[in-house]
């Protein structure tokens, strides 16, 4: 869940960052255009998972195996490694198909009105911040001002140094 | 009885102490790893000590012609390790337990 989560936000952070730009001057944003950023956006983002999901498993392994022998980790690959692995790989297909649903979030209605995203975007940062209050108002709060305020950083980042124009 | 020299004895049964770490991997996959080799007829795999991160366990295996070095081998491979081995039976069938007193 954290993975599907943190890739929607992903998702709409970076797709808003990079077509910030295009958007807020009344740029066109073709189809050709939606695909390549929603593809580029949801693989970086699993990428950047896998790195660092991988490299937190691989540290607990190693841990584990330390506390079982009492000695270094050797080196032959276990069943544990298997299932770090099994595990990463689930968190990265997660977020990179939460990622593609972010981006799209903000890129479609986009491309249908210039403005229209502004809903989609506000309708995502309220489920998110739902799902992940924990049926807490005040952690519920805390988490849309979050949430808004990094989008509204990357936007505004995207719109200062403009990466499609 | 008739023993060839330089032919492996076949072991019955063996009784390890091991450990397994408790998360990532369970006595399920102990018991069914250990199922897999060869000669190997039944297994038997019971929690002796509880620890933060660690299971102790007791593992029996029971067999026609248990290869020792595969079975820790395959401890090896689910994650865990070969305390001790605490109890081996070596030949046609399996002798009652003995006692001293």
């Amino acid at each position: 869940m954290r993975y599907l989560i943190l890739g929607g936000l992903d998702g709409i952070i970076t797709a808003g960052t990079l077509s910030a730009y295009v958007i807020f001057r009344g740029g066109a944003l073709t189809i050709d255009l939606i695909v390549s950023l929603t593809l580029v956006v949801a693989t970086i983002n699993a990428l950047t998972v896998f790195v660092a999901e991988f490299s937190h498993q691989m540290r607990e392994v190693r841990e584990l195996s330390y506390k079982v022998a009492l000695r270094e980790e050797r080196m032959s690959w276990t069943l544990l490694h298997t299932r770090a692995l099994r595990d990463t790989l689930k968190s990265v297909v997660s977020n990179f198909f939460a990622s593609m649903l972010g981006a799209l979030a903000v890129l479609i209605p986009a491309y249908i009105a210039p403005y229209a995203f502004v809903i989609s975007v506000a309708a995502a940062v309220v489920l998110a911040s739902f799902v992940m209050s924990d049926k807490s108002w005040r952690g519920f709060i805390e988490l849309v001002a979050t949430i808004s305020g990094a989008v509204f950083i990357g936007l505004l980042i995207g719109l200062t140094f403009p990466v499609i124009t | 009885m008739v023993v060839i020299v330089g032919q492996r004895t076949p072991i019955r049964r063996i009784v390890i102490d091991a450990a397994i770490p408790t998360k990532g991997v369970t006595i399920v996959d102990v018991a069914r790893e250990l199922y897999k080799v060869e000669g190997v007829k039944a297994v038997r795999v019971t929690v002796d000590d509880v620890d933060v991160d660690v299971l102790g366990l007791v593992v029996v295996v029971e067999g026609v012609d248990v290869d020792y070095g595969e079975i820790e081998e395959t401890l090896e491979k689910v994650g865990g390790v070969v305390h001790s081995i605490d109890e081996v039976v070596v030949g046609e069938y399996i002798p009652e337990e003995g006692s001293t007193t």
